[in-house]
């Protein structure tokens, strides 16, 4: 532990905190109901951000109910983990949004799905839909996961306007659901419903379906655009629990096709992002060229997408000569037709107008909100996970991370611009300095009961698991994708704009719903109430 | 204006898109496709089915007999089968054009003959697995066509012979 | 009587030719997208399909299926009205016809706005009003250019704003990016025509391309009138130039974006009007 470290700590233990458990870059505080707003607030001023939180049934192994607040100081590469156990009968914990802004979804989710109780805020079904019938909580243990509880649907909308609502559309990609309220042309607040297609993964691992090796598989298919993020972080929080050392030239291999993800999925949210502002060359030639690291990822490791390669202790496929070559010249063909690209997209006036100035997140708020990936680095926030809390190969190469401090729509463009261009540099260098050797450990023992937090900067920003390790499967494994801490920022970024400039800012976080998003405009001066189509552009108020 | 170039770099691209299915595929050597077991290298052991995630192969008991099923529908393309099978019996083929209207199509099985105890009739496990472990390893045929009960009781009834245990009888 | 069988040979050729002009407008987008893209005549094989479906009235009813049915009436009529002008420039005064044509344009597009406005749809109201937006916005100054052209004058510095006018007046009215914003995206979900389908959505479809037809006729013909040409000459050469600039147009909605809603009046006044202005001036200064 270093010293600055040490300082926290200490300080922490001097506000009620009892310290469980100190490893190499993780820090395990219990801490009591009472004293846990006071602790959240100290670490909050110290610098540390909150990564998430999670809801654990720990009857089993300790008898309690617990929450974790997992927070991490990436200016010193730790982090801090606040659990607060609560018995049973008496399942509650005191909010911390006051002091930690960025709590509020991952809070209500553990009310949701293990019911302890939040008091201290307004409590809304975050994760679980409304009709769900109160005290089933699915994450709890005596819950089976093939469990169907009896649910009552409700055959009426409960919508007031008789306009068909709801997020499923055809023309949607992804359900999911946006209230703007408006005044006048200004959005003057912004609701936002989500969690539609649910599938209970993290709960899913925990049944009898699954061991240890099985899971890498499932963790790949949460994203169907980052999934080797999940699966390597997976396989990460199972290493460093078990304490698995896995060979040199197989944490090079994984950190070449994470980065070859990451080229993947900025090409593609380039032509998204073009697509949405009218621009559909941009759209196409974004997506052709993406389509080099595709076939390239199809020929690294045999599935252009949900890649399969990874397996707790290393990877199942080994970078022969040949495919070291192929990724060389992919990457050049690649770099020429993205720089060209990247000219003439950004030349074009609609993107510079409709970029620029609009969708403002401050530094302040993004903070506040703890907000990951490209979001914080075009707001100011020197934060990639990858040079916070180093992992795999990536401290063998050498490279920018991009800041910017306009925290405007064009500012998270140019932020994903550079680090494609970052990305073929590190993906460069690895290639240069990669080892030779095994590429998995011959065999591994997981023992259980060990808790780690492992962190992946995936294209959309930090992707956090915390997983309590079980017998012969996982016994908690909590997934934070970046996107779910992204979207409360929306509200910051969409509150006092105007309306047209809603689908370009709801698109410029990179979620992982499409951006064609079904939006209900309230009007606050009229008192009523419409649907639009957010993308595209959405009309001044005609009332 | 450099927005214009958008149609040089057009010009010297050409066409990208392929008239699938009248054109080839693109596929690189290493694609995943569907998988096949060969019916006479497969043993029955069912490494497959544990390794699955998603449960596409299934080893089930069937009448007489032990049957090794794999529902396409289920298959993620992993290989991870092909990876762990002891005999080598499954091959990652390149099909990926497996839609069908018709279900049964996406099934395929390989059914195994179960071997049962000589002498008590329990069934122990396929017979081509019985006679690979057989060819394999130093164990006698002998031992290795009774179920576990057997076997032990047969090895416990040996050791008490050689240690003088009284009503030894033949084994 | 030649110059009626003359109006009908341009209007059935329109008709005939502007899908096909479509069609090779999204060929020529393929083309910039590195695509194969649709066969020539997909536009034709759309209307096709979409003549052979059921025919399902919206809410609006039967006020709904005529506006859409009067619209494309109106946009024919135009197409051959429009014939008739060169030979009006020729002859010196402002006729019959030259007004028609201001007027069946103003309906058709007048039809768009109310019955999109009219559906319980949202999107609908939403597109009709942005409609109307962009119709102020362009409208007035595309008839004002082109009666300027079409009541002659042999300024060439007159003719010539006018022409400037005209041709980006026109180029709104054919409702492409960076002006497309009434229909919003170009995925199912339009604007006005969302409570369309089958055989209403057909003739919607067949207005709309036949709009970028006069569209790109207008300017022909402006460009030709503003050359020096007369009569049936420039008819001619309006006809001839017309997929020339059918093609400029595509282009130019292929290299740019889709501009705000907000944004777009604002542009177009800010540029047309003091545009007209000059024009009026010029023309006040006397010759």
């Amino acid at each position: 532990m270093t010293d600055p470290v040490f300082k926290v700590v200490e300080e922490l233990k001097g506000l009620g905190g009892v310290v469980e458990e100190i490893k190499d870059r993780e820090v395990y505080l219990a801490v009591g109901r009472d004293k846990l707003k006071s602790l959240a607030k100290a670490l909050y001023s110290a610098g540390a951000y909150l990564k998430t939180c999670a809801g654990i049934d720990e009857r089993q192994v300790q008898g309690v109910f617990s929450i974790y607040h997992i927070f991490g100081l990436d200016e010193l590469g730790v982090d801090v983990v606040l659990r607060v156990p609560v018995a049973e009968e008496d399942a509650w914990v005191p909010t911390i949004v006051p002091e930690v802004p960025a709590a509020d979804w991952c809070e209500l989710e553990a009310r949701d799905m293990v019911g302890i109780e939040i008091t201290g805020r307004p409590v809304k079904r975050l994760v679980l839909p409304e009709d769900w019938p109160e005290e089933v909580h699915p994450l709890r243990k005596d819950f089976d996961y093939s469990t169907r509880p009896p649910r009552e649907f409700r055959s009426e909308v409960a919508e007031e306007v008789g306009v068909p609502l709801g997020p499923y559309h055809p023309a949607l990609h992804e359900p999911e659901y946006f209230e703007l309220y408006v005044d006048g042309e200004k959005v003057v607040d912004v609701a936002y419903r989500g969690f539609h297609v649910h599938r209970g993964i993290e709960k899913l691992a925990e049944s009898p379906r699954f061991t240890y090796k099985q899971v890498p598989f499932l963790a790949e298919r949460i994203c169907g655009i980052c999934g080797f993020v999940h699966s390597s972080c997976y396989v990460m929080a199972v290493e460093k629990a078990a304490r698995i050392e896995v060979p040199e030239r197989a944490e090079f291999i994984r950190s070449i096709v994470l980065e070859v993800e990451r080229l993947h999925s900025h090409l593609l949210w380039l032509g998204v992002a073009a697509h949405l502002l009218g621009y559909d060359v941009g759209f196409m030639h974004a997506w052709r060229i993406r389509e080099h690291t595709m076939v390239l990822a199809e020929y690294l490791t045999g599935s252009r997408k949900t890649y399969g390669i990874n397996i707790i202790g290393g990877v199942r496929k080994d970078l022969n000569v040949d495919k070291l070559d192929k990724t060389l010249k992919t990457l050049a063909i690649v770099r020429e037709g993205f720089v060209k690209l990247a000219e003439v997209m950004l030349s074009v006036p609609q993107i510079r107008f409709r970029a620029s100035g609009t969708g403002i997140l401050s530094r302040s708020e993004a903070r506040a909100l703890s907000v990951v990936g490209p979001v914080a680095r075009a707001s100011g926030l020197y934060r990639d996970v990858r040079k916070d809390y180093p992992y795999f190969a990536y401290r063998e190469a050498s490279f920018k991370v991009p800041l910017y401090t306009e925290g405007d729509n064009l500012a998270r463009l140019l932020v994903r611009v550079e680090e494609i261009l970052e990305s073929i540099e590190i993906i460069r260098q690895l290639i240069d300095r990669l080892p030779g050797g095994p590429i998995a450990v011959e065999s591994w023992d997981v023992p259980p009961y060990r808790r780690t937090v492992a962190a992946i900067e995936a294209p959309r920003g930090e992707d956090v698991h915390f997983l309590i390790t079980g017998v012969g499967k996982p016994y908690r494994w909590r997934v934070r994708a970046p996107t779910y801490q992204n979207i409360p920022a929306l509200r910051a970024m969409l509150r006092g704009a105007p309306l047209a400039d809603a689908p370009l800012t709801i698109a410029s976080i990179d979620p992982c719903f499409s951006c064609t998003d079904r939006v209900v405009v309230y009007d606050m001066r009229a008192g009523s109430r419409r649907v639009l189509r957010i993308s595209g552009g959405v009309p001044p108020c005609p009332l | 204006m450099s927005l214009v170039k958008i149609l040089e770099i057009a010009l010297k691209t050409g066409r990208v898109t392929r008239r699938y299915p009248a054109e080839e595929p693109l596929l690189t050597p290493e694609f995943r496709g569907s998988i096949e077991v060969d019916p006479a290298k497969c043993w029955g052991c069912g490494a497959c089915v544990k390794v699955c995630p998603p449960n596409a192969l299934t080893l089930t008991p069937s009448g007489k007999g032990l049957v090794l099923e794999y529902f396409v529908g289920r298959c993620v393309f992993c290989g991870m089968c092909a990876e762990v099978c002891p005999a080598k019996a499954i091959t990652v083929t390149k099909k990926f054009e497996l839609a069908s209207t018709n279900l049964r199509d996406l099934r395929s099985r390989v059914v195994h003959e179960v071997l049962r105890c000589s002498v008590c009739g329990a069934p122990i496990a396929a017979e081509a697995e019985v006679r690979a472990v057989v060819k394999a390893s130093p164990i006698s045929e002998e031992y290795a066509i009774l179920c576990p009960k057997c076997r032990k009781e047969r090895f416990s009834r040996s050791v008490g012979l050689r240690m003088g245990a009284p009503g030894g009888g033949s084994s | 009587m030649l110059h009626s069988l003359l109006a009908l040979a341009v209007l059935l050729a329109g008709v005939f030719l502007a899908p096909i002009y479509d069609g090779l407008e999204r060929k020529l987008r393929a083309a910039v997208h590195t695509r194969i893209g649709p066969p020539v005549l997909q536009t034709w094989y759309d209307l096709v399909k979409l003549f052979s479906k059921e025919l399902i009235v919206p809410e609006g009813g039967s006020w709904c299926v005529l506006s859409v049915v009067l619209e494309l009436v109106a946009l024919v009529a135009s197409v051959a009205l429009l014939s008739y002008v060169p030979l009006t420039v020729s002859s010196g005064t402002v006729g019959a016809e030259v007004v028609a044509f201001i007027v069946l344009l103003t309906v058709a597009t007048a039809l768009t706005i109310a019955r999109a406005v009219s559906q319980n749809n949202v999107y609908s109201v939403v597109g009709g009003f942005r409609e109307f937006t962009l119709a102020l916005s362009s409208e007035p100054f595309l008839i004002f250019s082109y009666l300027a052209i079409a009541t002659g004058g042999e300024r060439f510095v007159l003719k010539l704003s006018s022409l400037l006018i005209l041709a980006i007046s026109a180029y709104v009215v054919s409702g492409r990016i960076p002006y497309d914003i009434a229909e919003a995206e170009p995925e199912l979900s339009a604007g006005v025509n969302i409570e369309l389908a089958g055989p209403l959505l057909g003739i919607a479809t067949m207005s709309t391309v036949l709009k970028r037809l006069l569209a790109a006729e207008l300017t022909a013909m402006a460009l030709a009138l503003v050359a020096g040409f007369e009569g049936y000459q420039a008819l001619a050469l309006a006809l001839a130039l017309t997929p020339a600039v059918w093609v400029v147009h595509a282009l130019v909605s292929i290299l740019l974006g889709r501009t705000r809603v907000d944004i777009a009046p604002k542009t177009l006044l800010l540029t047309l009007f003091p545009l007209c202005v000059v024009t009026i001036t010029i023309y006040g200064l006397g010759p």
